[in-house]
């Protein structure tokens, strides 16, 4: 067998040393000596495809995934029989086709008050409590649904619960992580933005635009320039010892993250080598990665018609010709006093960060920039140390310089408007450029690539639509990749999204893994439903709201949970699936039952109370209001080194990856945390303020009653009103309290607090 | 199947998902396969409710536990565990033409080397050297292997600890010992499978991520044991709620579950749920007995260094660590100067001599308690720090970080004691012979515990992930 060797390196190797190369053997050698070890017969592995580096391009071999297919609606299926009665929508349709292979249907349509919290819950992510009219109809007329639906997605807290989702996708964080985790003051725009898009129910086409290249196609629109903070959403490391690396970190952590949230690929997979699994090359993920080698970060970006920024940047260009010589001669005098006074500093860095740093900030390249981002802020700039290391002479040239650049700056052209945010823009240099990296390393580049998607959608013969890139001096590479990415028959975006949707819904995605099509995630089992819904999607004008609409009005959103079905072993969608709230709406609903959520939208982070001495090194400073204290989860800092204790521990996931699907685990500290902190407690006691309130009366029963309308949404029946009072006559007993009227009190306080406690609190039927 | 087989094919340096595919293959098909496999891919996405319950390891006669001694901010190796003699003839001078030169967070690659001023002293049957920083841990010699060609990756402290603690220097990854918790579950029915100790209240690099799950569902979370008060976050009630009430509304809780249950049959989840507050309740029980020193006598405190002021904080913390281990924890993690406390860019004479009075001590009444107890050989100590210290002076009297080859050192859980693996060129700068690269150590912890760094897989976003990042090689000669 002939050694074929190909080098591959660990990862992210800061020391820049080429430590750990590896050998790969052939194919074949490696599954002999497997079955060898293993005493298995190659034969009946799987392991072909995923494992040979070296076979002919995957797109041959893969071309027939169902994934990389071109959409297509496929025709409803007719149902007959008596399940006929229980299409409400083709939605029914194709889930009771498959159910009727096993002889199932749907369960009986759920209760109005149980739809109600669901969908409550679903959209808007409270209680139906918080809902101005919050009368459930015992008999509802047939419209009541459609409209209560309607209600909910007009609602503007619509966009807060739905935003949080599309946080997670692209790890969304107001600090850069690392051990400084210094504080993105813009971020939050970013966030406000997406919570919007989803109210104004923007299209989904625009809004994966605007978030890619808003900048190059929509350079009039401050929303859009926003919106490229998803470029920068990457961890950051504010001391990095090596820029070279870090900057290339940053672009991998971008095009793997471009690859989960809008083409729900893992080619993050395929930094180092040839992916594994799918039909994905190495080389893929350089060229989808060249599409951003022009990024320059700025928090501060021009804003204006394209006619308007040509003429500011033609008039910009002959201003910094005029004053070319002075700024230069200027620059030079400095940089002689920088390499004195900062010498020990700046002998940390390579000559090319340390040219990129030394070139005017209007002189640099796309990759100056870059580099400059991470290390000029960690080179000082202290003027009396510069002055006091130039000579006399050299002193007071720089004055009379800076003077006459001062004088002359009145003159400095402005752009139309401009706007604070973190944003990402180009130079009129073009882009840096992209190399093919032996095994991911960022000093061991071959060939040079060019910006372009991953061969495997050749075969999908993907139309862009025709907009042009329209902000002058940009590459247009970004606008290139948001076109393609939308195209009304890109095979994936759309059922990326419409199967997220469906995820929102019933806690698992007509496919398993909502950020991975590839091949490591079963087929879905309802693939036509999906492609429909894809389909829909497209033709709605990429509408999400309406998704929502014709998921939530089919009978299958709105049947009884799995204890109302008849069979022993229920099929998926036979029955609507329970589900636990998820972090944010569980604070958010305890928010609400004491009286005390803050409804206000939008604006800056808010940081409620942290549990005494929860850490030395992470802190924050309490809002002064009690108000911003309490405001909905999502607003609250996104510290990435701090996670907000009480939604940490229900999964609210680590926000340096991205999150398509949470984990809902079930573990003890979430128990402690609801029984045990005072800030829990506390709340319950805004609970008992409330309930005293509405009971109106020192009459027990009707206490109890309230609590438990305003805890879990419904008087309760005889028996549990029973227990209460038995309960609250027993903890009045345990009190401590010498006054009688404060072991009331204590006891009241117990049963809200247990009430909290509740799986029916925690959980949506 | 052997783990020797399985090993050497490692060495080929291949990634591993293959292995994977095939063993998802032989469970699909029904082939039989170790249950960890498919408790993995029970668990794969974090769905549903984790089972905390033993599972079976991968290798026969493992260790049960494991407590590793972090020392936070680089120890210098070149002071401890491994001695140069000619860094001390040339000091003055830079490295020789020969070394190869490297990039540090300070740039000292040209810096005049810094002689050492330790004695050091050979120990036990094996001889092997130890400094005078650390004569209680050199009595325990051989029960040391001491691997002194480590390598790892990162250049500043957040990345390095990350990557000592999850295999990758950039966050998101689960900790070794979520990992633990995840392939082994937790013998004790009382207490979480993987606990953190600091040594005072400022907290490592990267704060509590460090102990996180990255992509893994939450409950696999190393705990923060406190050192004052309860030893776990809001583990007892509020001061205002006493026993009675809080037994009152448990049991009320529990009746209303168990009615809200009955009406909704099958649902696993909702049971679990109930079971949780269950284990809240014991916890709230267990824990301060777990954590209550006082139960032990003056001369096991005495063997710990706790009636010392310098030797007490580690002291204690190594003490907790041999309770936790009897009571079946898992993994045990060990801050020494938590917050970068061993950092020495200047004046190490100071910082180290601080920072090794306060583990020597400790670490060596730690591993004599163990091993009187027997509970040496089922328990896996690791010493180390994220990387190592340069040869070359910084400000005159201190080290820089040196990730390019440094010391770690194992005891007990199977580790034959009393050799050195490895070793650095004649300056301490880079490994040399046998380098231990991070995932290479990940991956010889592992299968002290009986954990197959390859077979233990969890599945993230359709790829299978390892603790090792499909890299590694188990250090054979350490348990042979």
């Amino acid at each position: 067998m002939i050694l074929q060797t190909l080098l591959t390196r660990n990862r992210n190797n800061q020391t820049g040393k080429q430590t750990r190369f590896r050998i790969l053997l052939p194919l074949a050698t490696v599954l002999l000596t497997l079955a060898i070890a293993t005493g298995h017969d190659p034969d009946h592995s799987q392991t072909d495809r995923s494992t040979d580096n070296s076979a002919e391009s995957p797109a041959d071999t893969t071309a027939t995934w169902w994934a990389f297919q071109p959409l297509r609606r496929p025709a409803v299926p007719t149902i007959r029989g008596p399940a006929a009665n229980d299409v409400a929508s083709p939605v029914d349709a194709f889930l009771l086709e498959s159910l009727a292979q096993s002889k199932q249907r749907f369960a009986p349509i759920a209760n109005p008050r149980t739809r109600l919290r669901r969908a409550a819950f679903g959209l808007i992510g409270l209680p139906p409590g918080s809902l101005d009219s919050t009368r459930t109809p015992s008999d509802p007329n047939p419209y009541w649904w459609a409209r209560t639906v309607d209600r909910l997605l007009a609602n503007p807290h619509y966009g807060e619960a739905q935003g949080r989702n599309w946080l997670d996708l692209v790890r969304y964080a107001e600090t850069d992580g690392f051990n400084a985790d210094a504080l993105r003051p813009l971020a939050y725009h970013y966030r406000d933005y997406v919570i919007r898009a989803f109210n104004q129910d923007r299209a989904y086409s625009r809004f994966v635009q605007e978030q890619i290249a808003g900048d190059e196609l929509f350079p009039e629109s401050t929303e859009a320039l926003v919106a490229t903070g998803f470029n920068r959403m990457w961890a950051d490391e504010s001391n990095a010892s090596n820029i070279l690396l870090a900057r290339q970190d940053a672009l991998n952590d971008l095009t793997s993250n471009v690859g989960s949230v809008f083409l729900g690929i893992s080619i993050g997979c395929a930094q180092c080598h040839d992916h594994k699994f799918d039909p994905l090359l190495q080389v893929d993920f350089y060229r989808l990665q060249a599409h951003f080698a022009g990024i320059v970060l700025t928090n501060s970006a021009p804003v204006g018609t394209p006619d308007e920024l040509n003429d500011y940047q033609a008039q910009l260009k002959q201003w910094l010709s005029q004053t070319r010589s002075l700024r230069h001669e200027l620059q030079a005098i400095e940089l002689k006093g920088r390499d004195r006074a900062f010498a020990v500093k700046r002998r940390k860095f390579p000559t090319e960060v340390l040219q990129a740093v030394d070139t005017l900030s209007e002189e640099r390249t796309a990759r100056q920039h870059q580099l400059a981002f991470w290390s000029e802020r960690q080179l000082p700039d202290d003027e009396k140390k510069l002055s006091a290391a130039l000579s006399t002479e050299d002193r007071s040239r720089r004055a009379e310089l800076k003077k006459q650049l001062e004088s002359r700056s009145r003159q400095r052209p402005q752009p139309p408007n401009t706007l604070q945010a973190m944003a990402t823009l180009e130079v009129a240099s073009g882009p840096a450029r992209t190399f093919l990296l032996a095994g991911g390393s960022h000093d061991a580049p071959l060939d040079e690539v060019a910006p372009a998607t991953p061969e495997v959608f050749l075969a999908s013969a993907i139309t862009p639509a025709n907009t042009p890139t329209r902000r002058p001096g940009s590459s247009g590479r970004r606008a290139q990749l948001a076109r393609w990415l939308t195209a009304d028959n890109h095979p994936l975006t759309s059922r990326v999204m419409v199967n997220r949707i469906w995820q929102s819904h019933f806690g698992h995605g007509l496919i398993q893994n909502a950020n991975d099509l590839g091949q490591q995630t079963p087929p879905p089992i309802h693939q036509r439903l999906l492609d429909w819904l894809a389909v829909e999607f497209v033709e709605s004008g990429w509408s999400i709201k309406h998704m929502h609409r014709l998921i939530m009005n089919s009978n299958a959103y709105q049947q009884s949970g799995r204890e109302a079905t008849t069979s022993d072993d229920p099929k998926p969608y036979s029955f609507f699936p329970r589900q636990r709230l998820s972090a944010e709406r569980i604070r958010d609903a305890i928010l609400h039952a004491a009286g005390q959520l803050d409804t206000r939208l939008y604006g800056t982070p808010v940081h409620p109370k942290l549990p005494p001495d929860f850490s030395s090194r992470h802190t924050w400073k309490t809002s002064a209001s009690p108000a911003d204290r309490s405001r909905r989860s999502v607003y609250i800092h996104a510290k990435r080194n701090l996670p907000y204790p009480l939604l940490q521990v229900f999964d609210q996931p680590d926000m340096h990856e991205s999150c398509a699907r949470r984990s809902q685990t079930t573990v003890a500290p979430q128990a402690l945390v609801l029984l045990n902190s005072n800030l829990v407690l506390e709340l319950a006691r805004g609970v008992v303020k409330r309930v005293r309130k509405q009971a109106d009366t020192n009459d027990v029963s009707n206490q109890v009653r309230q609590a438990w309308q305003i805890v879990l949404g419904r008087y309760p029946r005889n028996d549990e009103l029973d227990q209460a009072l038995t309960f609250l006559t027993h903890q009045a007993a345990n009190s401590n309290a010498t006054q009688p009227a404060t072991r009331n009190d204590h006891a009241l306080l117990d049963l809200c607090h247990v009430l909290i406690n509740t799986n029916e609190f925690l959980y949506v039927d | 199947m052997t783990l020797a087989s399985q090993t050497r094919l490692d060495s080929n340096g291949r990634h591993h998902q293959s292995a994977a595919t095939r063993r998802d293959f032989l469970v699909a098909s029904g082939a039989g396969f170790p249950a960890v496999a498919l408790a993995a891919m029970i668990a794969a996405e974090g769905n549903a409710t984790e089972s905390m319950a033993p599972r079976p390891a991968h290798s026969r006669k493992p260790a049960r536990s494991v407590i590793f001694l972090f020392m936070d901010g680089g120890p210098s190796h070149l002071d401890t565990f491994d001695r140069k003699p000619q860094v001390n003839r040339l000091a003055g001078q830079p490295l020789p033409e020969s070394i190869e030169r490297v990039i540090t967070p300070m740039g000292v690659s040209e810096n005049p080397l810094l002689p050492t001023r330790r004695r050091w002293q050979r120990y036990g049957e094996s001889g092997l050297e130890v400094s005078d920083w650390y004569p209680h841990v050199g009595r325990h010699a051989d029960k040391l292997c001491v691997i002194r060609s480590c390598q790892a990756d990162g250049l500043n402290h957040v990345g390095s600890v990350c990557q000592m603690n999850t295999g990758s220097i950039l966050a998101g990854r689960p900790s070794l010992g979520a990992w633990v918790a995840y392939g082994l579950g937790s013998d004790s029915q009382n207490l979480p499978g993987f606990v953190v100790l600091l040594d005072n209240d400022k907290e490592p690099p990267g704060g509590t991520r460090i102990w996180g799950t990255g992509f893994m569902p939450a409950s696999y979370q190393g705990t923060r044991f406190r050192g004052n008060g309860a030893p776990i976050l809001h583990l007892a009630q509020p001061k205002s709620v006493n026993d009675p009430r809080q037994r009152g509304k448990l049991g009320f809780l529990a009746r209303l579950n168990q009615q809200h249950l009955a009406k909704r049959q099958h649902d696993d989840e909702l049971e679990a749920r109930i079971a949780a507050y269950e284990l809240a309740y014991r916890m709230q029980a267990h824990a301060p007995e777990a954590v209550d020193i006082a139960q032990e006598t003056e001369a096991t405190r005495h063997l710990y260094g706790l009636d010392q002021k310098t030797t007490a904080p580690f002291g204690r913390n190594c003490l907790l660590a041999r309770r936790l281990v009897e009571r079946g924890v898992r993994f045990i993690q060990l801050y020494s100067g938590s917050g970068s406390k061993w950092d020495a860019h200047a004046k190490i004479e100071q910082n180290h001599t601080a920072r090794c009075q306060e583990t020597d001590l400790p670490i060596a009444g730690l591993l004599q308690d163990l091993q009187q107890r027997g509970l040496l050989d089922e328990t896996l100590v690791v010493w180390g720090g994220e990387f190592g210290r340069t040869p070359m002076s910084e400000k005159g009297d201190g080290r820089d970080h040196n990730p390019y080859g440094f010391t770690m050192w194992m005891a007990g859980g199977g580790i034959r004691g009393g050799q050195t693996i490895g070793a650095t060129d004649d300056f301490g700068m880079h490994a040399v012979e046998a380098p231990a690269h991070v995932h290479d150590l990940h991956a010889t912890f592992l299968h002290a515990i009986g954990l197959d760094h390859q077979e233990l897989v969890f599945r993230h976003q359709g790829r299978p992930e390892r603790a090792t990042l499909n890299e590694g090689t188990v250090i054979d000669q350490a348990f042979s």
